[in-house]
């Protein structure tokens, strides 16, 4: 599918001609992690490893709202809720706060499970509603997680928990960037891995197929009500476990990191990267966390939120696929195939199949 | 139900494939479909034809199980189908197409006709995460499957081009073979048709048959009467919702009511004012 | 007993606000199936343009915006009528720029909801960021130009400024009944509100509609964000996304789509969470403060959407 930019397109269609290669699938994602595997030994500025540290912590959330936004196509715009929820029992469970300190992995698997049972809770009730009421839901979700956050004093209101336990693995205390570095690179190819296996199957597909035409899919036989369950619970688990690692990472949490931008920030991230495509946010993430960093400090700084919501404008206009979708052969002629439900075509067909001839 | 003592199958069954039993579906006070009964004999390629607004989409959502009849009931296979939703009516063997072709747009056509085999599978979350044997072999096998009916239907050159770039004949034949890949026994086409021309149409009226000769019954809406004179081993005829007529195609095109039904009103009313 | 009172006056008086929102919500919404994200910005560049006029012009004085405290009732009543309309124009101005240059090439190409619900955040944000470039972080004094006066009835007090936002609703509803139910425009629009494609086949000068209410909802909008910063006495940067949120949900409440609606479901609202906000630090003793206010609002979406998702005057549709 032809996006009309050029270099987007040479790239993807190398990639995909590489992919078809007996080694293809292999060989590349080698090389790629190969090289980020090395960049510790190039780049011995701990601010930019820090600035991949943050980089991979949006990787993992990324790549967790894929599959409820990019996938099975629900606007949520609350993700940063989850975020929260993971971030917040680390501060909770692993600081001298309450003076608890429980095992980090422990409570790293225990936010995921956590995020994923808010978010399975949330769909609940949200399922029965249309697109723009859901969205309207999900913000009022992460709103609300926000307001209590700084309001509790089991998250010690508006001042945050600071003083947070670090990363340990075993007997070995994460001191440094570059040991967060190394431990997110492996989560993150990890992660991707387990992904592109969801998106290629049955499910993956199953997703797709609701986002596509709920109707049609139900008419597949597939249960659309439990596939979106589904996928806001397993959507939400990587938000809490990248909650988790944050915290420890920064250890200070504060509501202040879970704003209303914090979620638009990294639906743009899918968006922009590219949706439905693991790779695509991956690349959105990458994108959204390490190219505005040169512009930390100058005039731009403040007009960052400026430029992503340009940035938004810009792509919804021209590229609404984002810079790597899911690609395959042949131009679409379906008017205003954009990557989702098509208002005009399916709403108006709605009401002709319901009373009709 | 109507007993139907002009049927020559009438003798020949007992077991009741598919049956409407007095299903009305009531839109607040729109009667779509009225009080109608039939029975779908194994093996027929059984039409429901009608004027527009006459309720024979309606019917068949009532069958899928997109919505519940406001009274009566559909049986198959013996089965009620009431309260079903319509995910459950497809894996119990009813799968249909539409009039408005709906397909998975921004999926490419080997992975529509795909999407029909999950609900015949069973690998679970965890069977594909861990990429257990379970989940492999399946995906070969609907990989396999998808191609195969590809094939079948005459698509397997557009494997991997997205649904959304195929012309119309094509995205009919593509919606048929995804409806295919559910593994149906019966296979409800709703105006497969529409927008075709004549030489099209005698593509699908033998796409059709081929069908039935494999073990599928068909149940039909369409308007071409061509195409249901041509293919049809029995005919039920809608207006206003209600059944008006049924029997085999050649007493169904000289019947008087059915041709007034199609023709007659418009010329009554017209003559009447003057 | 005077303290509820007092309260249902209060929450009537945000009600008005919230209301006025609404309708600019639900009049978008009503030609465009669409919900326009950056409306509460629109509501925000009210006020803020406003402020800057005063400013500008030598109005006001000092670092927290004060009036001279010896004006007559005709200069008040001009700087009341320059604020109103000026936010308003200057509001329906980026209104409609907004649909020209974002919405309308959406519309063109048919985009689907969610992408015109993306590319409305993006003006959102981009109004918001851009309005703290320009005038600052801080919040902003804003004067409430009516010297205030407050009378009590009751046990419960309100003021002058709260007569005022009420006879201004009032007098709004009572030009757009006219409007929309009487003159040419009110009839294009209605009929676009029903059908869109129709409409146009009709001879419906489609694009004209939508400028026209994409000028009349900012306006209103802008309107109710002059009284807000009246009342409240501030203005802010991100005042459009909290407050505007509460239009959204009162448009929802009310059945989006609908003027009446919007309105009924604006008092609703106002009411409902002024009242909750109010004693839900008695409920919950002391441990839930005011603050909370904004999750009542939450929590009635919520409720409202289980229970009667096409609001109290939509029709019942097919979802």
């Amino acid at each position: 599918m032809k996006t009309g930019n050029k270099f987007s397109d040479w790239f993807t269609q190398k990639y995909d001609a590489l992919e078809r290669q007996p080694y293809g699938r292999i060989v590349v994602p080698t090389v790629t992690l190969l090289a980020f595997a090395l960049i510790p030994m190039f780049v011995k500025s701990n601010y930019w490893i820090r600035v991949l540290d943050s980089a991979g912590i949006y990787i993992m959330m990324a790549l967790g709202l894929n599959i409820i936004l990019g996938y099975t196509g629900l606007l949520n715009l609350g993700y940063a809720a989850y975020y929260a929820i993971g971030a917040y029992m680390w501060a909770i469970l692993g600081s001298p706060y309450f003076g608890i300190h429980w095992n980090f992995w422990v409570v790293f698997f225990l936010a995921g499970l956590a995020a994923g049972v808010a978010g399975y809770l949330l769909a609940i009730p949200g399922l029965g509603l249309k697109g723009d009421y859901l969205a309207l839901v999900t913000i009022g979700f992460g709103e609300s997680i926000r307001i209590l956050a700084n309001n509790l004093k089991l998250t010690n209101a508006a001042m945050g928990i600071s003083q947070i336990d670090p990363m340990t693995i075993g007997p070995f205390k994460a001191t440094s960037v570059q040991h967060y570095y190394y431990v997110l690179l492996v989560i993150c190819v990890i992660e991707v891995i387990l992904m592109r296996r969801l998106e290629n199957s049955r499910i993956g597909h199953a997703w797709m197929a609701v986002r596509e035409d709920e109707l049609a899919a139900e008419s597949m036989g597939l249960d659309t009500h439990n596939l979106k369950l589904l996928a806001c619970f397993i959507g939400a688990i990587p938000a809490g476990m990248a909650g988790v690692m944050f915290a420890a990472m920064q250890t200070y949490v504060s509501p202040v990191s879970f704003k209303f931008v914090e979620s638009i920030t990294i639906v743009a991230m899918v968006i922009v990267g590219g949706r439905a495509n693991v790779y695509g946010a991956v690349l959105g993430a990458l994108l959204l966390v390490v190219v505005p960093e040169p512009l930390r400090g100058s005039i731009f700084d403040s007009a960052r939120i400026l430029i992503y919501g340009l940035l938004l404008i810009v792509m919804m206009l021209y590229k609404p696929q984002g810079f790597w979708p899911r690609r395959y052969r042949g131009k679409s002629h379906v008017k205003g195939n954009n990557g989702g439900l098509d208002l005009s075509g399916k709403k108006i067909s709605d009401s002709k199949t319901s009373v009709g001839g | 139900m109507e007993p139907n003592t002009d049927s020559p199958f009438e003798n020949q069954q007992t077991d009741q494939f598919l049956v409407i039993d007095n299903v009305s579906r009531h839109f607040g006070a729109l009667k779509a479909v009225d009080n109608v009964s039939f029975s779908v004999k194994k093996g027929q390629i059984f039409s429901v034809i009608g004027p527009n607004g006459a309720g024979k989409t309606t019917l068949f959502n009532v069958i899928t199980g997109i919505y519940p009849p406001t009274s009566g009931k559909v049986l198959f296979e013996g089965k009620n189908l009431k309260g079903l939703p319509a995910h459950q009516v497809t894996r119990l063997g009813i799968a249909r197409t539409y009039q408005i072709v709906r397909l998975f747009d921004n999926m490419s056509v080997l992975e529509n006709a795909m999407v029909g085999f999950y609900c015949r599978i069973k690998a679970g979350v965890w069977d594909i995460i861990l990429n257990l044997p379970r989940a492999k072999n399946e995906r070969r096998l609907v990989k396999e499957k998808g191609i195969e009916l590809l094939d079948r239907v005459g698509l397997l050159e557009y494997q991997d081009y997205i649904a959304a770039s195929l012309p119309l004949g094509l995205r009919k034949r593509l919606q048929i073979a995804r409806a295919l890949a559910t593994e149906p026994k019966v296979l409800l086409l709703d105006e497969p048709t529409g927008g075709m021309n004549p030489s099209e149409k005698v593509e699908m009226m033998a796409l059709i048959e081929r069908l039935r000769s494999g073990g599928l019954t068909i149940l039909l809406v369409e308007h071409d009467m061509n195409v249901i004179m041509g293919v049809s081993d029995w005919i039920v005829v809608l207006d206003y919702g209600a059944k008006i007529a049924e029997g085999k195609p050649e007493e169904i095109q000289t019947n008087p009511v059915v041709i007034e039904a199609y023709l007659g009103r418009g010329l009554e009313n017209v003559t009447a004012k003057n | 007993m005077s303290m509820l009172l007092q309260q249902l006056v209060n929450g009537f008086t945000v009600g008005c606000l919230y209301a006025l929102l609404a309708i600019g919500y639900s009049m978008v919404y009503g030609v465009l199936k669409m919900v326009n994200f950056a409306h509460g910005e629109l509501f925000m560049l009210g006020p803020m343009f406003a402020l800057f006029l005063m400013r500008v012009l030598g109005i006001l004085q000092g670092r927290l915006n004060m009036l001279p405290a010896d004006l007559t009732g005709g200069q008040i009543a001009g700087i009341l009528l320059l604020s109103l309309i000026g936010g308003a124009a200057f509001s329906a101005i980026i209104g409609v720029l907004m649909e020209r240059t974002v919405y309308r090439p959406l519309r063109n190409h048919n985009a689907s909801w969610e992408i015109a619900m993306i590319a409305a955040m993006g003006v959102s944000l981009a109004l918001q960021n851009a309005t703290m470039l320009i005038f600052g972080h801080q919040q902003k004094g804003f004067p409430s130009i009516i010297k205030t006066k407050y009378f009590s009835v009751g046990g419960a007090s309100f003021s002058n400024m709260q007569l005022f936002i009420l006879a201004f609703v009032v007098f709004l509803l009572i030009f757009l009944y006219y409007l929309v139910n009487k003159t040419y425009m009110g009839r294009c629009f209605r009929a676009v509100a029903l059908d869109r494609c129709a409409a146009g086949l009709m001879g419906v000068n489609v694009n004209a509609v939508i400028v026209f209410v994409f000028i009349l909802g900012p306006a209103i909008g802008a309107a109710s964000g002059v009284l807000y910063a009246m009342t409240y006495g501030q203005v802010y940067y991100l005042m459009g996304m909290t407050v505007g949120m509460k239009g959204w949900i009162a448009a929802i409440i009310g059945g989006i789509g609908s003027i009446q609606g919007s309105v009924v479901g604006g008092f609703i609202l106002g009411v409902l969470e002024v009242i909750g906000a109010g004693y839900l630090p008695l409920i919950t003793g002391g441990e839930m403060g005011a603050e909370y206010r904004n999750i009542f609002a939450f929590i009635m979406l919520i409720v409202f959407l289980l229970v009667r998702p096409q609001g109290l005057f939509g029709k019942r549709g097919v979802r």
